[in-house]
């Protein structure tokens, strides 16, 4: 069975899938929505004391960056849900062990939902790139290449971030099995984390290695923009607050196959 | 030539033991019923030889080891209960099983004829009563022309007409030549269906051969005489008669095969008894395996 037969099975089996329809449709339209419903919210540079207009909210390069940030939550709120729902759902189904039964391997089995994961994390980038370039374009006078272009590998690091964030629910999905139960986990960890790793600064380590954690890498793929400026930053921290963009993208890359590793060898290992 | 060869199985749930080095054959062409109380094994056997559940010791082989990527892509399975997408209709959920089983065309009108599903085939699975899920099921089991077909408790749940309706099913696809593989508890199913049996309990075989073998094992014959006390020595003298017991004022005993019933009837005359009442019980499965399994 090849790459192409496993999606079209994972096709059939969730296209009519009420859940994974209304995910999509409300990240669809609330990714290109939010960053308008800013504008509205935020009060021009003319008006308010910020340092900055937020014209950049939708001007290149930086557009880039705010509908990338954006994006990031809404992966984190619904997308993660994605990754839980086309496990747990063939696991309270049965479905799972049905096809086993029927005749795809295990490995057949889980290289289908990570697939799936990167279908889904790519329509999403083609949705940040397109979204992205339509609102730039759109409010950027005199757009040039270099302009739109200049943001370094943004497509490439949504796209990380994208897949970071559906590995690990999908983790928790393939530990767990009860999408519910799994899914506070999820949301339960990105608070644990942050936890772990200040209370790691300030009792043990006080160095950037707090910062090589999974969720903080994938995060610090697409950061609050002010923090990438480098305003915000509380002065009682001797280093940077965020991964460098490389640093980042090379610790997401290995934290997500590390990540994918371990949720094959669980699967591999259990009953089903 | 064996379909399946199980070797020395055995699993464990904590500290309870499933399966207790399990052996079994099931050689092609044979209607095998895999029989047992609940909690016996049987599902569990049949889970590990479907790759569902990890053994923690012993191996199984398929087909003698003549498959591809799997060898359930060669077996139709269904383990305990239909399970399918729920918000899908019969025929999306047959196309999803010939796609795994890369069965291309596959005659799915066909098929729902069989079961007797074609008017619902545009129904969600989720509007299914259980008997249609199991006929479901059962449809799923046949679309790729399996080798070897494999029903867990096919009956489980069903109500009389739905036990009818699948064991018709049944009797046609064991009717097919293919090889069948039929846990359940229902042993007069069993017993109709079946060519051979292999009964296990607490994870461990007790027996297994052609059902023949394991019903002629023995005779219950059923004796009265007006003369109590001499039926009861002739039997207890006769090496060919055992197990006697008195049930409501006769005389429940067993014989061996190779003794015919008017031979059992010559010899009481012969030793100047007068049977009042004779009766042969030919055995059933149902009294065999409960004779098997006790106290085991």
């Amino acid at each position: 069975m090849g790459i192409i037969d496993l999606l079209k099975i994972e096709y059939r089996k969730f296209n009519k899938s009420a859940v994974i329809r209304l995910l999509i449709l409300i990240f669809a339209i609330l990714f290109p929505l939010i960053i308008f419903a800013l504008k509205k919210a935020i009060p021009s540079s003319e008006n308010s004391s910020l340092p900055f207009s937020t014209d950049i909210f939708y001007e290149f390069p930086t557009v880039w960056d705010y509908q990338g940030y954006i994006g990031s939550w809404l992966i984190f709120v619904f997308l993660s849900f994605l990754a839980v729902h086309i496990f747990c759902a063939e696991v309270a189904n049965k479905t799972l062990r049905q096809s086993i039964i029927n005749g795809m391997t295990r490995q057949q089995f889980f290289l289908s939902k990570l697939l799936t994961i990167l279908v889904i994390c790519t329509i999403a980038t083609l949705l940040y790139f397109i979204t992205g370039a339509a609102i730039g374009l759109g409010h950027t006078p005199n757009p040039s290449f270099e302009k739109v272009f200049s943001q370094n590998w943004a497509t490439l690091r949504f796209f990380l971030s994208c897949l970071g964030h559906l590995s690990l629910a999908f983790l928790f999905a393939v530990w767990i099995r009860r999408a519910g139960i799994a899914l506070f986990v999820f949301l339960g960890y990105s608070i644990i984390e942050p936890a772990i790793r200040w209370g790691f600064y300030w009792q043990v380590y006080k160095t950037k290695a707090i910062l090589f954690f999974p969720l903080n890498a994938f995060e610090d793929l697409m950061p609050f923009p002010p923090y990438k400026l480098g305003e915000a930053i509380p002065d009682n921290i001797d280093f940077p607050l965020l991964l460098t963009t490389s640093e980042a993208m090379i610790s997401s890359i290995i934290f997500i196959v590390l990540i994918l590793f371990v949720a094959y060898k669980s699967f591999m290992k259990k009953d089903i | 030539m064996p379909v399946l060869e199980i070797k020395n199985l055995s699993k464990k749930y904590g500290p309870i033991k499933a399966l207790d080095n399990l052996n079994l054959t099931i050689e092609a062409g044979n209607i095998y019923g895999l029989l047992g109380p609940n909690g016996s094994g049987k599902t569990t056997t049949l889970g590990i030889i479907l790759g569902i559940l990890k053994a923690d010791q012993g191996s199984y082989k398929w087909f003698d080891g003549d498959w591809t990527s799997s060898p359930n892509l060669k077996i139709g399975a269904i383990l305990e209960t239909p399970n399918f997408v729920p918000n899908l209709n019969a025929v999306e959920n047959l196309e999803i099983v010939a796609a795994i089983k890369g069965k291309e065309n596959p005659d799915i009108d066909g098929l729902l004829e069989l079961v007797n599903l074609a008017h619902r085939k545009k129904s969600s699975f989720n509007t299914y009563s259980l008997g249609m899920k199991q006929r479901l099921a059962i449809a799923a089991t046949l679309i790729s022309d399996p080798e070897l077909v494999i029903f867990d408790e096919p009956t489980n749940g069903l109500d009389p007409q739905g036990i009818a309706e699948v064991r018709s099913i049944l009797t046609k696809i064991a009717a097919s030549g293919r090889t069948v593989l039929l846990a359940s508890h229902l042993l007069n199913e069993v017993e109709k269906i079946c060519t051979h049996v292999a009964i296990i309990k607490n994870g461990k075989l007790l027996a297994q051969g052609p059902i023949d073998n394991i019903l002629s094992n023995t005779i219950t014959i059923v004796l009265q005489s007006e003369n109590k006390e001499e039926l009861i020595s002739w039997i207890q003298r006769t090496p060919w008669i055992t197990d006697m017991r008195e049930v409501l004022n006769k005389i429940e005993c067993h014989i061996t095969p190779e003794i015919t019933p008017s031979l059992v009837n010559k010899t009481a005359f012969e030793n100047g008894i007068i049977l009042s009442h004779f009766e042969v019980r030919k055995s059933n499965l149902e009294k065999e395996f409960l004779q098997i399994t006790k106290g085991k």
